[in-house]
C-alpha cells in the first residue's frame, strides 16, 4: 500500500514541505531515495529498534521510501518520525485517515522517545501556509512552534503517543501560547539600566544617537572605564521589538537550535558578544550545511565585539559586506542561502597595548610605534563603516562617589522611540 | 537610506555645508565617511525634532569620527 506523510526541510530561515511516500510491496530490502544524507539513511536502524520496543513489526517486505521534491537535500535525523509512521501505515499495521492532515517532524531514540529538532518555527509557518490541520513536534519544541497563530501544535514525547493519537485511541491537547501576552510580559523586564553607569554623559549621548539611527559604534578607552558596562546596557535604550521583528529573529535562533524549551518567542533584542577567538565561520555563518553565525543571531539587536584589535584580521574583514548589505549570502556549490544580518555593531578597544595612552593620570609605557601598530590592526575599510567613534575617559573619583542619580534607560528610550517615529514617518512618504 | 534619499532629506544648511567641507579637507575623509556623517547628522537632528540639519548637528557628527583624524595617536 502507498502512504504519504509530510515533513519539511529547512533552507536558510524558510522551510519547504517534503512529501514522504512509502510503498510496501512483496519482495525484500529497504530503499530510501530522494537525496537523503547519512543521518536520514541511518533512520532505518533507529526505526527498527523503536518498532521492537513499541510492539510493532518491521515489515519483511520490499519498502521504498521516496522523499519529494527529490532534488532538495534532506539532512538531519528529524525525518525519523514521518518515515516510521509511513512504514507502519503502508504495512497496514495501523489504519488512520488522519495521517495526511498533519505535518510531523522528530528524531527517534531507540526506546521510542522523541528528541527535539532544529527549525521548528519556520516549519510551523510553512505548515500553516500549506493548510495542514496540525503539526506534530517533539514536546521540547512545542512552545516554539505554537507561536504561529491558526495552527494546532501537538507536543509529543514518545512514538507510542503519536501512533495512539493518529489512530484516534488518544487525544492530545494542542499547545496554546498567547503570543501577544507573552510578548508584552517579557518586554519590559531588564536587569540592566543606564542609570547604573555613573558619569560618562558624553558617551551616553553618543550611544543615544547610535540607538536612534542604528549607527555602528566604537568605544576607545583605558581598562575599567566602563566600555563593556555601557555596551551591555545599549539594548535597554533601543526601541522594543515589533512582533514581526521578533518572529524573524526567533526564526534564526530556531534554525540554529538556540531556543530553550521554555522560550517561545524572543521578546528582547538579542545582545551577542562573541569572544575574540571566534572563527570567521562562527561569526558570519557557514559550514557544509550553512548555519547562521553570530551576526545573524544578532539580527535586529546588538553585536558587541569586545577588544576589537584582538580579533583575527580575517574575521573582521568578512563582516564588511554584511555591514553594508544587512544580509549575508552563504554560497555553496549546489545552493546559496541568505540569512538576514541587520545588526548594530558595537566595538570596544584599548587605545594601546598597555591600555593607558591618553589617560589623564596614568602614564602609557608603549612607544609611539607600538601604539600606531595596535590601532592599525583595525583596517581602514572597517573603521570607515563605523559612524561613531567615542573616546571613553575614566570617571574621576568625586563623580564615582557622587550619589546624583543618572538618567534611566526608559527616559532615554522614549527619546529614541520619538526619533525613530520621525524617521519612519519620513520614509512612508 | 539610499543616496537619493540622502540628498533629499539630509542636506545641511549653508554653514553646515561649510563645516563639512572643512572637515572633509582637514581630516581627509572618504566618500563613504561623507555619507555616514550626513546620516549621523540626520539622526541628531531627528533627536532634536528639527526639520533641517543645522551647523551644530554636522559639527557633532564630525567630532564622532575621531579615529579618522590623522593626529590621533601621533
Amino acid at each position: 500500500m502507498l502512504v504519504k506523510t509530510f515533513g519539511a526541510a529547512v533552507t536558510g530561515i524558510d522551510a519547504i514541505t517534503i512529501t514522504i511516500e512509502v510503498n510496501v510491496t512483496r519482495g525484500i530490502r529497504f530503499f530510501l531515495v530522494g537525496l537523503p544524507d547519512n543521518a536520514v539513511k541511518e533512520s532505518q536502524q533507529r526505526i527498527e529498534s523503536v518498532f521492537k520496543e513499541t510492539g510493532h513489526k518491521w515489515p519483511g517486505k520490499r519498502i521504498v521510501v521516496n522523499m519529494a521534491p527529490a532534488d532538495t537535500r534532506k539532512e538531519g535525523s528529524a525525518y525519523d518520525l514521518p518515515i516510521a509512521v509511513g512504514v507502519l501505515a503502508a504495512d497496514e499495521q495501523i489504519t488512520s485517515s488522519r495521517i495526511s492532515d498533519f505535518m510531523m517532524m522528530g528524531e527517534l531514540s531507540l526506546d521510542g522517545s522523541i528528541h527535539p529538532i532544529k527549525g521548528a518555527l519556520p516549519i510551523a509557518l510553512q505548515a500553516k501556509a500549506d493548510g495542514f490541520k496540525g503539526f506534530i513536534v517533539p514536546k521540547a519544541n512545542a512552545r516554539e512552534a505554537a507561536v504561529v497563530k491558526g495552527l494546532n501544535v501537538y507536543g509529543v514525547e514518545s512514538f507510542r503517543e503519536v501512533v495512539d493519537f493518529l489512530t484516534g485511541r488518544k487525544e492530545i491537547e494542542p499547545v496554546e501560547v498567547d503570543t501577544d501576552a507573552e510578548f508584552l510580559k517579557e518586554q519590559a523586564r531588564s536587569e540592566f539600566d543606564f542609570a547604573d553607569v555613573k558619569g560618562q554623559d558624553s558617551v551616553k549621548r553618543a550611544l543615544e544617537i547610535a540607538a536612534a539611527g542604528g549607527h555602528n559604534v566604537i568605544m576607545i578607552g583605558p581598562p575599567g572605564s566602563g566600555k563593556s558596562m555601557l555596551a551591555k546596557r545599549l539594548p535597554t535604550i533601543l526601541p522594543p521589538l515589533t512582533l514581526d521583528e521578533a518572529l524573524e529573529t526567533t526564526k534564526i535562533h530556531s534554525v540554529a537550535g538556540k531556543l530553550n524549551g521554555h522560550i517561545s518567542l524572543l521578546t528582547r533584542r538579542p545582545f551577542r558578544s562573541p569572544h575574540h577567538s571566534v572563527s570567521d565561520v562562527a561569526l558570519v555563518g557557514g559550514g557544509s550545511y550553512p548555519q547562521p553565525g553570530e551576526i545573524s543571531l544578532a539580527h535586529n539587536g546588538v553585536l558587541f565585539l569586545d577588544e576589537l584589535p584582538e580579533f583575527k584580521r580575517s574575521v573582521l574583514e568578512v563582516m564588511r559586506q554584511p555591514l553594508e548589505d544587512r544580509t549575508i549570502s552563504i554560497s555553496r556549490a549546489r545552493f546559496t542561502i541568505d540569512y538576514p544580518a541587520s545588526f548594530m555593531m558595537v566595538a570596544s578597544m584599548n587605545p594601546c597595548p598597555c591600555g593607558y595612552y591618553n589617560h589623564p593620570e596614568k602614564a602609557c609605557v608603549c612607544s609611539p610605534g607600538v601604539v600606531q601598530k595596535y590601532l592599525s590592526r583595525i583596517s581602514g575599510p572597517l573603521l570607515d563603516r563605523i559612524d561613531i567613534h567615542i573616546e571613553v575617559v575614566p570617571v574621576p573619583f568625586d563623580k564615582l562617589a557622587a550619589q546624583k542619580p543618572a538618567e534611566t534607560s526608559n527616559t532615554v528610550r522614549e527619546r529614541v522611540i520619538k526619533a525613530r517615529a520621525v524617521q519612519s514617518e519620513r520614509f512612508k512618504k | 537610506m539610499s543616496t537619493r534619499l540622502l540628498t533629499k532629506y539630509a542636506t545641511p544648511d549653508e554653514s553646515g555645508q561649510a563645516i563639512l567641507k572643512n572637515a572633509m579637507e582637514k581630516l581627509d575623509l572618504s566618500a563613504r565617511a561623507y555619507d555616514r556623517i550626513l546620516k549621523v547628522s540626520r539622526t541628531i537632528a531627528d533627536l532634536e525634532e528639527c526639520e533641517n540639519i543645522e551647523a551644530h548637528h554636522v559639527a557633532e557628527a564630525v567630532q564622532y569620527r575621531s579615529l579618522d583624524r590623522s593626529g590621533w595617536a601621533g
